[in-house]
């Protein structure tokens, strides 16, 4: 790693949770960006000069739905770190994670969200 | 184990011809036996059979009202298989007793031992097939339950997930800014996450509280309610919660009743209805809410579903919103289900709505058409105080009335008009005095239609009620008398001449008064007055 910093987007409908996961990555030191969906989030990148290193994702949004959006990042920008994170819904967060492991996520998280845990998966996809 | 059998027939010929053709050395029957319905009703309410055969006419009732006072609601809790016994042509008398609750019918000229054996068989086949598709269906309702449960045990999970991360991001936030190693602490930051912690933990308090009440963990706080009063506080947030685009309008029908349901859950289901009426008039509109008393009779009930007669307080939601296609009306009460994005919604709210209704004893009916508006009518039962319950409680018991002559002798005019509305209420003639003197004229006057009079004991002027007593068993051999009396028996003098029998204390109610009269008016003998 060079001294840039880990670029990493963060994509949840929640907003509380979206503030709360931005400023402890922050405080993590890393260059955080957010967007409230999917297509917020791809149109981000698409735009972007530099394009995040880590995109975290939740699984259940409006509009662009999480497993669709790590469908599409996946198939365009296969350089870029996915993490899923999921609090379940209809169904146990384990299945959502399965799934979007399987579409290619390069790590699932269930919430309640373990900050420190979060930090460290980051940083280990980025070394 | 002997099999056990009932058979009710009023012709011993009948019952002794029914036991002979069920009496064979490979039959093991037991078999009781009554000549009428009520003798029958008294067996079947402390034994058990397995069959019993009912003949359709009994002296003292039919073999359907028979049925009938076996079972409070449907046929479905009959408590064993009946097979009616009829005359040859009584093809109504058949359907009609098949569809009050019994399971077959023999054709009295046609009983044979064959036909008595097969209509066994059949109605206990019939009988049992019918209480398994019952306890079927009782576990299907359970199932469809926990799905839903299930369901929305996950959707809350979800929620919760969400506001721990919140709680949880928040701490290690604090931890961090509040290390040793740091030197300017913005208190205001901290402020600041502390209160994001505050306020997802109160949200995770009020998620469990809607959990609890939905699956009937926790009780309901119920007390009696003015929902008028409810509505009103209510309705000043709405105002404010739905923005000035929604003209949000009260009107609460005057002297309506209290009701008996949870405060705080009407106020969640008033707002929730709100909230989805707002949603569905993008363009603003009115919320208008009205309350009503309504006394849903039989054929209002019947064309309402399954609303139960009785009185109600009506409370209706209407908004000028677009409305709703057939399909999604049918199912807004169903958890998770929702017409807004994810994320947007829950699917939870209606569904909570109709938890609240249902364990509040009421009913909701929706009514919605496209580009109309919908309206949410919500039937919540009249609340009334025990004492007042306990009178048709009373009245069940049947106090009889009559339709005699009764000359009420009483100085207050109060007291006078109360019992004149209770006699003339029971179906007796009344006539009025207020006075000994004005009682005896009127009985010479009347002569010999009066059957009773009913006296107060003290009395202002020349006659009082003991008096007035004397003179009636003196001049008016027929007339019975009954006293009423303010006082203790023994706080009066007068009261320790008259005899129990035939005194009533003030204040009475109308059963005791109506009871008392009856009994008197019966009696053959007059009581002794000294």
């Amino acid at each position: 790693m060079s001294a840039e910093p880990v670029r990493v987007l963060v994509v949840d409908d929640e907003l509380s949770v979206l503030q709360v996961l931005c400023e402890n990555l922050e405080d993590c030191g890393f260059e955080v960006s957010q967007a409230h969906d999917g297509e917020e989030a791809v149109r981000m990148i698409e735009q972007a000069d530099v394009r995040p290193h880590v995109v975290i994702t939740d699984i259940i949004m409006p509009r662009q739905e999480g497993l669709e959006t790590i469908t599409e990042l996946r198939a365009k920008y296969p350089d870029i770190f996915l993490i899923a994170i999921s609090g379940g819904g209809r169904t146990k967060s384990a299945d959502f994670l399965q799934l979007a492991a399987r579409v290619g996520a390069d790590a699932v998280m269930p919430k309640p969200l373990d900050i420190d845990a979060l930090e460290k998966t980051v940083r280990e996809l980025v070394s | 184990m002997p099999t056990r059998l009932l058979v009710i027939d009023d012709d011993e010929t009948d019952r002794m011809a029914i036991r002979r053709y069920l009496t064979r050395p490979d039959l093991d029957y037991e078999i009781e036996e009554a000549a009428m319905g009520g003798e029958a009703l008294e067996i079947l309410s402390r034994e058990n059979f397995a069959c019993v055969f009912v003949d359709y006419r009994l002296p003292d009732m039919d073999g359907i009202a028979l049925l009938r006072e076996l079972y409070d609601v449907d046929t479905d809790s009959m408590p064993c298989p009946f097979v009616m016994l009829t005359g040859q042509g009584s093809e109504g008398v058949m359907s009609d007793a098949l569809r009050w609750g019994a399971s077959d019918y023999i054709i009295k000229d046609n009983i044979s031992a064959d036909t008595l054996r097969i209509a066994l068989a059949k109605a206990r086949e019939v009988f049992d097939l019918k209480r398994t598709r019952l306890q079927m269906e009782e576990k299907l309702r359970h199932a469809q339950k926990m799905d839903a449960v299930g369901q929305l045990t996950s959707g809350i999970a979800h929620d919760f997930n969400n506001l721990l991360t919140v709680i949880l991001g928040n701490t290690r936030l604090l931890e961090r800014r509040l290390a040793p190693e740091k030197e300017d602490i913005d208190r205001e930051d901290l402020a600041r996450k502390v209160k994001a912690i505050d306020s997802a933990a109160r949200r995770g308090a009020e998620l469990v509280r809607h959990l609890m009440v939905f699956t009937r963990q926790r009780e309901l706080i119920q007390n009696v309610t003015d929902l008028n009063a409810a509505i009103e506080e209510t309705s000043k947030l709405l105002k404010r919660t739905l923005g000035e685009m929604v003209d949000v309008r009260f009107t609460g029908a005057r002297g309506l009743w209290p009701v008996f349901v949870d405060t705080s859950q009407f106020d969640n289901a008033v707002i929730n209805i709100a909230v989805n009426a707002r949603d569905a008039m993008p363009k603003g509109g009115k919320f208008v809410i009205e309350t009503s008393n309504i006394a849903v009779d039989g054929e209002y009930a019947s064309s309402h579903g399954e609303i139960a007669p009785g009185d109600y307080v009506l409370v209706s939601l209407s908004d000028s919103g677009t409305g709703m296609p057939e399909g999604v009306r049918q199912r807004i009460f169903e958890p998770f289900y929702t017409t807004k994005a994810a994320g947007e919604g829950t699917g939870l709210g209606l569904s909570m709505v109709y938890g609240f209704i249902q364990q509040s004893g009421g009913y909701v009916h929706v009514q919605s058409e496209e580009g109309h508006g919908t309206t949410f009518r919500i039937f919540l039962p009249r609340y009334i105080a025990e004492v007042q319950e306990a009178a048709p409680s009373l009245k069940a018991k049947e106090v009889a009335g009559g339709t005699e002559t009764i000359l009420v002798v009483e100085n207050d005019r109060h007291d006078r008009a109360a019992a004149r509305e209770i006699l003339q209420g029971m179906g007796y003639r009344t006539l009025e005095a207020a006075s000994g003197d004005a009682a005896l004229k009127a009985l010479s006057e009347e002569k010999g239609a009066i059957d009773l009079v009913f006296t107060d004991i003290v009395m202002p002027g020349k006659v009082n009620g003991i008096d007035l007593a004397k003179a009636v068993y003196n001049d008016y051999p027929g007339v019975k008398v009954l006293f009423a009396s303010g006082y203790a028996r023994d706080a009066m003098p007068e009261n320790r001449r008259v005899d129990d029998r035939v005194l009533i204390g003030k204040p009475y109610n109308k059963d005791t008064l109506a009871a008392k009269v009856r009994q008197i008016l019966d009696e053959r003998e007059r009581y002794h007055v000294g």
